[in-house]
């Protein structure tokens, strides 16, 4: 036969072949196509002999090309039969189910810890100058109180002495304040005083421009601004009662400050003095300060004070100096610390052991061993974030009703949900088949209680592809404690309809 | 698949075909006299399950001779251990191609 009647023979039939590869998923068609096509071509070479039209021995030729052809109507069904049941393990015991679930775990968790104010400096990069030397100053008791512990009277002490160790100090007291928003609206805002240095220490710009000088300067924070006072662009200039003084909104300030004790505020009213001499001297504040020398104190250090006559008084117990930026790193610490723990008592809530039976274990390749403990890990290294992100969002919450419990809320909260996510993570693993890491069904109760010492008693979960049983012992006995996986050989296969 | 699942009587045949030197799929079915309508499916399902691999011929062999490049398939290892075990299942598959007592000793 000559190429050219070949060609113009076999061309009805790719026609054909063409119209049934619309039916084939697209991303085997063009393979599909290419080998039905290419296996017509050669068919109908050897079938089609060079006679007459109307010879029998051409029709018959044609017969059985026209009859290879129909065969591709019964390969169609079967790549579509497979394309819509592509897996074995059905999803819902399936391993990516799990792992699926634990991403939307940490997205859902994440998203709320993002949208919590103040929590995302953890992972932000501070905006003041050189943040290493900046320092908060609390009196020893209260240093992890969260809580203003300086009055402002000693304040007013330290700042006239002469300094050695620190060259600047600034002073915040976070207080709520009533807040005219509209001509015969107030709300209740937290809005801290500062001094007039407060944020040239932070190293932070901020407007601050003042007319009146008796007038303290107010800035507010862009969702103040936004929520209060509906994103007024004319708002700057304006003089409003701030509690029973008056202030003038000299400015809008974009982000948080980062990392400073306290609730966070919603404004911050700058008063006129460096002595903040409108501020009762009893009452208490925190006092932030930078350090005169470059030498590493650590995060952390003590400091005792001496009384001069004509002074107030100070702590005798002294006072902690801690670095600004070793706060922002204490939710971090303190997860680190709890999973470490929940590490440690996890042999005393559950048994380690994966309930492998070795003896009967089949050569099982690399990979498929590997996948297995890979998918471990991933659920161990997935419930991490969720852990973090659960506990400080629990932390949060217990901020809002006393800043001093949202740490022991955190390290409880972190510590127990890591434990059970580690348990979790090792009984879940225990639950499904070693082969395809499907979860296993089929419980099946075996034996009787009252032959437990006697016999086999307990309960039996098949893998449903047939890769084969876990016995889980109803009591644990010396001779079988812990459970036990059988894999089943080839003979079994028959009853599971998977072969070929 | 692992080497040791059973395989139907069909499969096996075409295993068995592809392993005696028979690598197309036109081939097989005349060897095996399967119809086309099986033939292919199933190699599909023996590529999937590991027994088989499949490639394409260079195009550039097939231009040379004006003709369209053929799919040709191969036994894996796990095919060759599956065609052994499936022999002594079905014993009378040895006798079906002509081949198989050269490739089996």
């Amino acid at each position: 036969m000559n190429q050219r009647s070949l060609v113009r023979g076999v061309s009805m039939y790719l026609v054909w072949i063409r119209c049934l590869s619309l039916f084939v998923p697209r991303s085997i068609r063009v393979d599909w196509h290419r080998c039905w096509a290419s296996e017509v071509w050669y068919v109908y070479r050897d079938a089609v002999p060079l006679v007459s039209f109307f010879d029998r021995e051409y029709w018959q030729g044609q017969r059985r090309v026209a009859e290879f052809c129909l065969g591709a109507i019964d390969d169609v069904r079967s790549v579509k039969e497979s394309a819509q049941h592509p897996t074995r393990v059905p999803y819902a015991r399936s391993a990516m189910r799990c792992v699926g679930l634990l991403a939307f775990a940490i997205v859902a968790s994440g998203a709320c810890f993002l949208l919590l104010p103040g929590e995302r400096t953890a992972f932000e990069r501070s905006p003041y100058q050189d943040p290493a030397s900046i320092v908060l100053i609390a009196r020893e008791a209260y240093a992890e109180s969260a809580r203003p512990s300086i009055p402002v009277e000693q304040y007013n002490a330290w700042r006239h002495r002469s300094q050695q160790l620190f060259s600047a100090f600034a002073l915040y007291q976070p207080v709520i304040r009533q807040i005219s928003v509209g001509e015969w609206r107030t709300h209740p805002l937290v809005v801290a005083s500062v001094t007039p240095n407060f944020f040239a220490l932070l190293g932070v710009s901020a407007a601050t421009a003042q007319g009146d000088t008796h007038i303290p300067s107010l800035l507010l924070s862009s969702a103040t601004w936004r929520s209060e006072f509906d994103g007024d662009p004319d708002l700057i200039g304006r003089t409003i009662r701030v509690g029973n003084r008056e202030a003038r909104i000299t400015g809008i300030v974009d982000a948080p400050l980062w990392g400073l004790p306290g609730r966070a505020a919603d404004a911050w009213l700058i008063e006129p003095d460096a002595g903040a001499s409108a501020l009762a001297p009893t009452s208490t504040a925190f006092v932030i300060a930078r350090r005169a020398t470059t030498d590493s104190f650590g995060s952390r250090w003590h400091m005792s004070i001496e009384d001069r006559p004509g002074e107030p008084a100070f702590d005798s117990n002294g006072y902690a100096c801690i670095a600004l930026d070793s706060t922002t790193s204490r939710p971090l610490t303190i997860f680190l610390m709890t999973v470490f723990l929940a590490f440690l008592a996890l042999p005393a809530t559950t048994s380690l052991p994966l309930g492998e039976y070795r003896i009967n274990a089949p050569q099982r390749s690399f990979r498929s061993r590997m996948r297995r403990w890979a998918f471990l890990y991933a659920k161990i290294l997935l419930t991490l974030p969720i852990v973090f992100f659960v506990s400080r969002d629990l932390a949060h919450l217990a901020s809002a009703a006393h800043p001093l419990h949202a740490q022991y809320i955190q390290i409880v909260s972190s510590f127990c949900i890591c434990l059970y996510g580690l348990r979790w993570s090792l009984r879940d693993q225990r639950a499904r088949c070693p082969v395809c890491l499907c979860k296993l069904s089929h419980p099946a109760r075996v034996g009787e209680a009252s032959r437990n010492f006697l016999a086999w008693n307990g309960t039996e979960l098949m893998c449903a592809d047939g890769h084969g049983l876990l016995h889980v012992p109803e009591l644990p006995t010396c001779w079988f404690s812990t459970q036990r996986w059988i894999y089943l050989d080839a003979s079994w296969s028959g009853l599971f309809a998977k072969s070929t | 698949m692992a080497a040791d699942a059973k395989l139907s009587h069909t499969a096996a045949m075409i295993l068995q075909a592809i392993h005696i030197g028979y690598l197309y799929g036109f081939s097989v079915m005349e060897q095996t006299g399967l119809p086309s309508g099986t033939v292919y499916p199933a190699l599909r399902r023996l590529e999937r399950d590991g027994l088989i691999r499949s490639e394409w011929e260079k195009q550039g062999i097939a231009d040379e001779e004006q003709r369209p490049p053929r799919k040709y398939h191969k036994l894996t290892r796990a095919g060759e251990q599956a065609i052994v075990a499936a022999l002594k299942r079905y014993p009378l598959l040895a006798k079906l191609t002509p081949a198989s007592e050269e490739q089996l000793a």
